[in-house]
């Protein structure tokens, strides 16, 4: 035996840990060592005929995990499985490619894909816009027990191209795609629930060439390029505010990004935000240097690791896209009792989405609406604060994201779910977050388990500067931590 | 693993690719646990990244040979399914180790005995009852550890919770059951 690995290491501890990252080395070596194979060999068949020795060995029936993977599960049944797939990586794989399967590789094409659903224009005069945004922000204030200087600060830091361009006495029209921020897209809707919007991708910023033209899938916006980044002093008097049809608009990307207090929009603006010199801060250049970590010490039991169903499909005909969540494979907790829920078409669409929510305790789901085509292909959101939807504090709500294939045959919808909880954060946590310097809020979430809250934190900013690397870093560390992003960097 | 128990002679695979064909779902199901006890067979769960894949590709290419009608006869559906999974694992363990164009993995000779022996003979009595003798010899922590676990699939907390065993302790009565095991059976194992 010319290689002695096999003898130095204990092998009934790496069949028990196999998965583990210690073994990642061995692991890539046995399959070309001979010695190490024959000894692996040997254990795995000791392993199998354990297995193989009694028919009483016993895997969730397919029905199961199946049914795991459209969330029609009851709750102890589910228990179970999610139980078992915590220890049994086969299963997981088997749930893995079930959510991911995509039929249309396997089926005819006038069977998949083929209901396409015309676009309904339903985009919002601007100036409503406009005034929704303005009044949400201020409402947020209100509702916010954040000191309204502190949010003047938030304010005057995320005005990041209106403000240079007021600045720069550029053209007064409000960019098209600010109407992404606030969650008016020209998607059209069937119900008069906020079409989700589209933000920068989750991988690499790469561009989407088959999005339909009609939504403008990614609004990247030109970002300013400062020579040196602005000191921000956080006054305890209101700055004042500049009041112009931009900043208003760009006000409620700051509503959004710093409080995101579920609103009403009937608020009058306080007398402090009636003048504000604008001023531009890269928020990217205010993060922390360590990448968001995020904390699961206090909500590991609160469910199985196998939550998040749904995923990419790795499609050989590439017809129909693959619907992935962007949460945890546990319940996530949101602070916020109307979160931001985002997820992710791996390609353009024009199937039907339909966006439900519900708790295993109501048989009505909370909320549930179907969103036309056409959708752009990457990272898009509903806001439930806009959908006017509230979530009951400490019960599990599960969501799902589907794409309806065939209405005939529902078997067929591309579906990905998972689920989330509203938990109110006690008073130190709520402190912890209101005293978060700029830039640091969404580590603050992660650090106190609200994943739900980091992300939508990060995707806020990044609506404001899209391109920014360090953002991206961030965003791609978070949801490296939570499974969905594989440690090159690749979505998974 | 789940496919080791699947594979009952009565099931006819053949209708359940069709199934999947018409997007049965539940077809997709049992293939995929047909797929993945192959796979589990040759310790496919150590390269994690491609194994979610290989099960989506396996049935992949076996749906299109039925659809081209590449697979006349009924019962050759599991053959085309194990033989497509391994080359397509030999495949990938190539790609991901790097293998050069003439080199063979020792892993490859362990993969191809396995199907071989999977394919041509049904579970052996014999070793069935070596097995068993094997465990009640086993010190009782350690046979609850190994039977609980490794016999009977349950995880390591619903072990640990039915036997009082604490967790880090059931760990260890494992990797002690399983060194004995593999002590004990030494002559089976060894015998190929």
């Amino acid at each position: 035996m010319s290689c002695q690995k096999s003898t130095e290491i204990d092998l009934s501890t790496f069949l028990l840990e196999r998965d583990e990252s210690q073994w990642s080395e061995f692991r890539a070596h046995y399959p070309a060592c001979g010695d190490c194979s024959r000894e692996v060999a040997l254990w795995s068949k000791l392993e199998n005929a354990l297995g193989s020795s009694s028919p009483g060995r016993v895997h969730p029936p397919e029905e199961e995990l199946l049914a795991l993977t459209t969330l029609s599960l009851d709750g102890i049944r589910q228990e179970r499985v999610e139980n078992h797939l915590a220890d049994c990586g086969a299963c997981r794989s088997e749930v893995a490619a079930l959510r991911a399967f995509d039929f249309s590789a396997v089926m005819s094409g006038q069977q998949a894909a083929a209901i396409a659903f015309q676009p309904e224009s339903s985009e919002a005069p601007l100036w409503s816009r406009i005034q929704s945004g303005v009044g949400e922000f201020f409402e947020s204030i209100r509702a916010s027990s954040l000191q309204p200087a502190l949010m003047a600060a938030a304010l005057v830091l995320l005005l990041v191209p209106v403000g240079l361009r007021l600045f720069q006495g550029a053209e007064s029209e409000v960019p098209a795609s600010i109407g992404s921020v606030i969650g008016s897209v020209p998607i059209a809707q069937q119900e008069a629930v906020p079409a989700p919007r589209e933000l920068p991708d989750a991988g690499q910023q790469l561009a989407r060439e088959d999005s339909p033209p009609a939504s403008d899938p990614l609004p990247i916006r030109e970002i300013p390029v400062l020579e040196e980044p602005l000191e921000i002093a956080v006054n305890e008097a209101a700055p004042p505010v500049v009041e112009t049809e931009a900043l208003r608009e760009n006000s409620s990307a700051v509503a959004q990004a710093e409080t995101r207090i579920p609103v009403s929009n009937d608020e009058s603006l306080p007398a402090w935000a009636e003048d504000v010199e604008a001023e531009t801060v890269l928020i990217a250049a205010l993060l922390p240097d360590d990448l968001p970590l995020y904390d699961v010490a206090g909500i590991a039991s609160l469910g199985g690791p196998s939550v998040r169903t749904g995923g990419f499909a790795r499609s050989l005909s590439g017809r129909t896209p693959s619907v992935r969540l962007f949460s945890p494979e546990h319940v996530g907790w949101t602070s916020k009792a109307s979160p931001t829920l985002f997820w992710e078409l791996s390609q353009a669409s024009d199937l039907p989405l339909e966006i439900v929510i519900g708790s295993d305790e109501e048989l009505v789901p909370l909320l549930e609406v179907r969103l036309s085509g056409p959708h752009a292909a990457g990272v898009q959101a509903i806001s439930l604060a806009e959908a006017g939807v509230k979530l009951d504090p400490n019960r599990v709500y599960r969501w799902s994201a589907s794409l309806v294939v065939d209405e005939q045959r529902r078997s067929r919808d591309v579906v990905a779910g998972s689920a989330l909880m509203f938990r109110p954060p006690p008073e130190a946590e709520m402190a912890d977050f209101q005293a978060a310097p700029a830039g640091h809020l969404a580590h603050r979430f992660a650090a106190r388990g609200y994943w739900y809250d980091a992300f939508s934190q990060l995707n806020l900013w990044l609506e404001e500067e899209p391109q920014d690397a360090r953002l991206l870093d961030h965003r791609r560390a978070l949801l490296k931590q939570v499974g969905l992003v594989s440690d090159s960097g690749n979505s998974r | 693993m789940p496919g080791t128990t699947r594979q009952q002679p009565e099931e006819d695979w053949y209708a359940v690719l069709a199934a999947l064909l018409e997007g049965d779902a539940l077809a997709l199901a049992r293939l995929t646990r047909l797929v993945n006890g192959f796979l589990a067979g040759w310790n496919a769960y150590d390269f994690r990244d491609d194994w979610d894949d290989l099960l989506q590709e396996v049935v992949i290419a076996a749906a299109t040979a039925l659809q081209e009608d590449r697979i006349r006869d009924r019962r050759a559906v599991v053959g085309y399914l194990r033989t497509t999974a391994r080359f397509k694992f030999v495949d990938r363990l190539r790609r991901h180790l790097r293998t050069k164009e003439d080199q063979t993995l020792p892993w490859e000779d362990v993969v191809g005995h396995d199907e071989l022996t999977t394919a041509e003979t049904e579970p052996q009595e014999g070793m069935a009852r070596d097995v068993r003798q094997a465990l009640e010899r086993l010190p009782e922590n350690r046979r609850l550890a190994v039977v609980g676990v490794y016999v009977e699939g349950k995880t390591y907390e619903a072990v640990a919770k039915e036997t009082g065993i604490p967790l880090g302790s059931l760990k260890r009565y494992l990797r002690d059951g399983l060194a004995q095991l593999r002590e004990e059976l030494s002559d089976f194992l060894d015998s190929g």
